[in-house]
């Protein structure tokens, strides 16, 4: 008895004498996923666990802690939670009642869900909350900015410039780079969330579906295409490295390839960002019925994409509307805690669509740091008067994004789930709930994110549609 | 093997072939079938019925093994239930001998299932065709509308595509100016349809040349001219324009034929000068077409393209073959036995006459010239002294009893079968100048296309969502474009060959001609050397495009596309007599011809009922042209209603709307999709 009583007390001693050494091989994030994925015995939260807990990954976030200074759970010590907002927790409309703090954490539109007909979730899971990082080129340029003391402006017009007046976004070290770690106020907030952009030097999805519902949760319109997306400057992850060539006035550029319904089959969009203030987007369309080329004007990114969807060229990745504040007032208006959607894409589906498609069967959801930042349209002739974004603290990515249309009324809704890897940071999509609260429309947009020699498969052609109109 | 057992391995080894492919994404496949019907209500001699019943079954595919190759597939077939499910049934025809002046139309009857073309049968039916050239278009040519292999260099320096294909080119829709690269295929609604439909695809061999990838981009940036690309197209395979002609000429090449509703017209023979038809005279048209496969008649085309001015910017260069054809008199047939130019009939004699025969046969000769006997004056004096009251000698009269070798004793009755002016004759006679719609002249065009948003000009914001135009600009200059002339002087003197046989005239001789000016058919009466000429050509459109917000529109939950385009095309020396497009466009080339088109596309309730309108104006012609479609995507991504109405107005004989301009209709169809 005694001789294990020394024992105990010597691996004891062993423990705390190493801790900082184990302490290096996991997170506290890790940690909890490892104990909900037992408790739930659910073999994808298993996968997750195994995802998150790969070395890289590992090493990857820690860097990014010590760079923020900070991570998920750092932050969630300085809070009091509700004592039953827990991994495990199962939210329907039967037992939302029974937690009044809901409305507090989960957005009106999502939590409206549990109890609308349509849109419809029938059950939401809260999880552990992930720790979240971008990929390696950015941990480099962030570092950089801040080890070579780069302060970056943000002149009268909105661009964002060296302190020399280049444009940050078109050279390293900002040009892939979070520029404001902790932004002070809506604008520095809007451009380090502009900055985060896809998350990842290209991006192919093959396919992109995008659907939209009637009220009455039959599918409207269901779409499909290949999506790509190209960052175009200081490229780290993605060949080719550093620059693409004669990109020299555009920051990022996406290109779109619809393949069915039929009778738009062929379509091809490319749309580029130039860096300069002022001027609108390069945009041309191949339009297959004409077999021809068009200019259309970059003036008019209000335009659904395609007919029947909620989904605009500016609510690409919630947000992709050039900054502009002669046109629009940024604020940051606060920052706190939400439930949103986890962002384990690459691992597993986190939702389960009913047979219909146009409803829910379960969502899964992590509590969240953000702030939040309001874009209000100062002219009065935008299609949203206000756009408010949830941004996450650890991946300066939009958590939810909810407008409100010109004569105030709730509009459209975007929550995403990522196709985060976490042993690399970058990411692409799983999926986005796309609704149009006006209309009592609920869509999505199921993405098929392709990770396999993406040098290869995303390249220039794509951004030239006179040869994007051959691609399939 | 049995047949049904070789269908079923066919049948089986298609369906796992399309899973094997459906389940890879380097392959997809797309397609849809059509089914139209369609009520025609503005038909000159017929009430509201029934018109096209178009169908359509199409197939695309496309297959991408790597990054650096594509082929893509696409085959079609398509038609129209004519005569079957298409009760048009009356058009113009040849000259009614009965009618006042000849000026009315034989009846003469398409979409006829039963017509046989029997001399035995009524005049009625023996001007008849069935449309069946519409049936459906089911040579190779007409179902594989692309096959390709496209091969991209891995550094993206060039690329090169190779099959059978199509490529548009300019910034004009609805009117081609540059777009010249293909013919059309004109057989189904004319040119009021889209225009990937129209064009004619060929075998092409396309190649671009990125510049800058090249490395040698420098001295054109040093100019302005931003990431310039070059791309050159060789096109062995030549094809012309296609159309259907309503052609109640049963002793044309291949009988009599029909169009149904966008046939082109039989062009109405008439004399300007005594306003009246003429009664026994037809036409055999017949196809003169380039080289289909050749280096000699091939098409060479190539682009520069390249930024500048904030907009995107063309030169274009087309050396091909015109796709529309200029009209020439090749010779002819005198039908001895048939009024209305029909040999199929038993006793009926064709003989055959040489261009110079059938031009003097409708000039006739001077007094006392010619081989006619003196006095006799051909086609053109027969009907003005005929219209004068001053009956003269039948041409058919006299030529008969020239090639009868029977002289003093013709037995032609003349062509308006009235025996008062034919002396003792007593066979019912016709003829048919055979003209060729040649299609052998070469298309040189030089052009340039400039496209930019006006998005950077803050007082170009309109409307309520502050939105800007685009610009479009084209500009082609076509160099000696060969046309029909509107205008003839006739020769004084020509030779006369069917003479020169029967021994009348020694080989050489001269014979007197009226010289005079003629307008209209009796142009096509004329020598090749006569009626054809040749002038440049400059056209020009300025466009803008417009998404429009409508003010005080809350709801809308898109734009409205609008287009506006505005054209003018310059045709040099137009003065000296031009036709617009023989033998089915009469009218005569102006010096400036302009057209305007608008376009608007209205998506509505969420895009399940789009509104979409094309009006198109022809001031010269004074013609104007109003498609609306109405596209109800109310049930799923499958099934697409449209109804689409059309409106002609314009006047006859003027393309391209007033050839049309009773053909009004109201389609509804109903497309499967997947």
């Amino acid at each position: 008895m005694n001789r294990i009583k020394i024992n105990t007390l010597i691996l004891g001693s062993l423990v705390v004498l190493f801790s900082p050494v184990i302490n290096a091989d996991t997170n506290r994030a890790l940690e909890a996923w490892k104990d909900f994925a037992a408790s739930s015995g659910n073999p994808d939260h298993q996968k997750w666990v195994d995802e998150i807990s790969k070395p890289e990954a590992i090493a990857l976030a820690k860097e990014w802690k010590d760079l923020r200074g900070y991570d998920v759970y750092d932050l969630m010590d300085k809070v009091d939670l509700p004592a039953d907002l827990k991994p495990g927790l199962k939210i329907t409309a039967a037992n939302m009642g029974q937690y009044p703090w809901l409305k507090d954490y989960l957005p009106a539109t999502l939590l409206a869900k549990l109890t609308a007909d349509w849109g419809h979730v029938d059950e939401i899971t809260i999880v552990p909350s992930n720790t979240y990082y971008l990929h390696k080129g950015y941990l480099k340029g962030t570092t950089a900015l801040r080890d070579q003391e780069i302060e970056l402006q943000i002149n009268e017009v909105g661009e964002l410039l060296y302190p020399d007046g280049r444009y940050a976004m078109m050279e390293a070290p900002a040009a892939t780079a979070i520029p404001f770690l902790n932004p002070k106020d809506g604008m520095e907030l809007n451009w380090s969330f502009v900055a985060s952009a896809t998350n990842t030097d290209s991006l192919h999805f093959d396919p992109i579906e995008m659907v939209s519902c009637t009220p009455a949760s039959s599918i409207d319109v269901d779409y499909k295409a290949d999506l790509f997306w190209m960052h175009f400057h200081d490229r780290q992850m993605v060949e080719p490295f550093g620059d693409v060539a004669d990109k020299d006035e555009f920051i990022e550029g996406g290109a779109l390839f619809m393949l069915e319904p039929n009778d738009i089959r062929g379509l091809a969009g490319v749309r580029q960002r130039y860096a300069k203030a002022g001027i609108e987007d390069d945009f041309k369309v191949f339009i297959p019925s004409l077999r021809r080329t068009r200019v259309l004007t970059g003036s008019d990114a209000q335009d659904p994409i395609a007919g029947g969807l909620d989904l605009t060229w500016e609510d690409w990745r919630s947000y992709w509307g050039k900054t502009d504040p002669s046109k629009f007032e940024y604020t940051m208006t606060g920052e706190g805690w939400i439930l949103a959607l986890p962002e384990t894409g690459y691992v597993y589906d986190s939702f389960e669509m009913t047979e219909d498609r146009c409803n829910y069967k379960s969502l899964e959801v992590e509590l969240r740091p953000v702030w939040t930042l309001e874009i209000k349209d100062k002219t009065g002739k935008y299609m949203y008067s206000k756009r408010t974004t949830e941004i996450d603290k650890e991946f300066y990515y939009s958590q939810y994004h909810i407008t409100l249309d010109p004569r105030g009324n709730l509009f459209r809704h975007w929550a995403d789930i990522r196709d985060w890897r976490p042993s690399t940071g970058d990411a692409q999509w799983r999926l986005v709930v796309l609704e149009n609260i006006n209309a009592k429309r609920s869509g999505f947009l199921l993405l098929d994110s392709q990770w396999n020699d993406l040098a290869n498969d995303v390249t220039e052609e794509q951004f030239d549609v006179d040869q994007l109109r051959d691609f399939k | 093997m049995k047949y049904s057992t070789k269908l079923g391995i066919t049948i089986t080894l298609i369906f796992f072939s399309c899973q094997i492919m459906a389940a890879s994404k380097s392959w997809t496949m797309n397609g849809r079938l059509k089914q139209g019907g369609s009520v025609m209500y503005d038909l000159d001699d017929q009430s509201a019925t029934s018109g096209p019943a178009n169908y359509l079954g199409e197939f695309k595919w496309s297959w991408r093994p790597n990054r650096q190759l594509t082929v893509i597939g696409n085959a079609w077939l398509r038609g129209d239930w004519a005569p079957s499910g298409d009760s048009i049934h009356s058009t113009t025809g040849l000259a009614d001998p009965t009618s006042a002046g000849f000026l009315s139309g034989l009846p003469y009857h398409i979409n006829e299932g039963n017509c046989n073309g029997s001399a035995n049968n009524s005049v009625i039916n023996t001007h008849c065709a069935s449309s069946r050239e519409n049936r459906q278009f089911n040579d190779l040519n007409e179902v594989l509308r692309e096959l390709s292999v496209k091969y991209r260099d891995k550094k993206n320096r060039f690329s090169i595509k190779l099959g059978k294909q199509q490529r548009g080119w300019g910034q004009s829709d609805g009117l081609r100016l540059m777009d010249v690269l293909h013919a059309q295929d004109l057989r189904e609604r004319f040119v009021f349809r889209d225009s990937d439909e129209l064009r004619v695809p060929a075998f092409m061999i396309s190649a671009d040349f990125n510049f800058k990838k090249m490395g040698i981009a420098n001295a054109f940036e040093f100019i302005g001219m931003k990431r310039p690309v070059f791309e050159f197209n060789f096109t062995p395979e030549v094809h012309h324009s296609r159309f259907n002609i309503n052609n109640p000429n049963p002793s044309t090449s291949g009988g009599s034929s029909s169009g149904g509703a966008f046939g082109l017209p039989y062009p109405v023979v008439s004399d300007p000068k005594s306003n009246s038809g003429w009664p026994g005279f037809g036409f055999d048209i017949r196809d003169k077409s380039a080289k289909r496969w050749s280096f000699d008649d091939a098409e060479y085309s190539a682009r520069l393209k390249f930024d500048t001015l904030g907009g995107q910017a063309t030169i274009n260069a087309f050396y091909g073959m015109q796709d529309l054809p200029t009209m020439t008199l090749q010779g002819g047939t005198l039908i001895i036995g048939n009024a209305f130019n029909n040999t199929s009939g038993a006793g009926t004699l064709a003989i055959p006459l040489t261009a110079q025969d059938v031009a003097t046969v409708v000039n006739g000769g001077a007094a006392g010239g010619g081989f006619l006997p003196t006095g006799a004056g051909g086609y053109l004096t027969f009907l003005r002294d005929l219209a004068a009251g001053t009956p003269s000698a039948s041409p058919l009269t006299d030529l008969s009893g020239l090639v009868n070798g029977v002289l003093g004793t013709p037995i032609c009755l003349d062509p308006t079968g009235l025996s008062v002016f034919s002396g003792a004759a007593t066979v019912p006679c016709s003829i048919n100048g055979i003209v060729d719609l040649d299609y052998t002249h070469r298309q040189k065009v030089l052009g340039f296309t400039f496209a930019r948003d006006l998005g950077d000009f803050k007082a170009l914001r309109l409307g309520p969502k502050n939105t800007s135009p685009t610009m479009r600009l084209e500009v082609s200059h076509e160099f000696g474009k060969v046309f029909n002339r509107s205008s003839v002087v006739g020769p004084a003197t020509s030779t006369a060959p069917i003479a020169e046989a029967l021994g009348i005239v020694p080989v050489g001789t001269q014979l007197g001609q009226n010289g005079t000016t003629e307008t209209g058919t009796p142009v096509f009466g004329q020598l090749e050397e006569y009626i054809i000429t040749k002038s440049d050509v400059t056209s020009t459109m300025l466009g803008f495009d417009f998404p429009l917000w409508v003010p005080g529109w809350d709801t809308q939950d898109k734009s409205i596309f609008t287009s506006f385009q505005f054209f003018n095309i310059h045709t040099y020396d137009a003065d000296k007599g031009l036709l617009q497009q023989a033998p089915y466009a009469y009218t005569v080339v102006p010096d400036d011809q302009r057209y305007a088109t608008f376009l608007w596309n209205a998506p509505l309730d969420h895009g399940r009922l789009v509104l979409n309108g094309l009006w198109i104006r022809d001031f010269h012609n004074d013609g104007t042209f109003y498609r609306q479609r109405v596209d109800l995507n109310y049930f799923g991504k499958s099934w697409r209603p449209r109804v689409e109405w059309m409106h002609f107005e314009g006047d006859g004989e003027a393309a391209p709307i007033g050839l049309f301009d009773d053909k009004d209709f109201v389609e509804v169809s109903l497309t499967y999709q997947f």
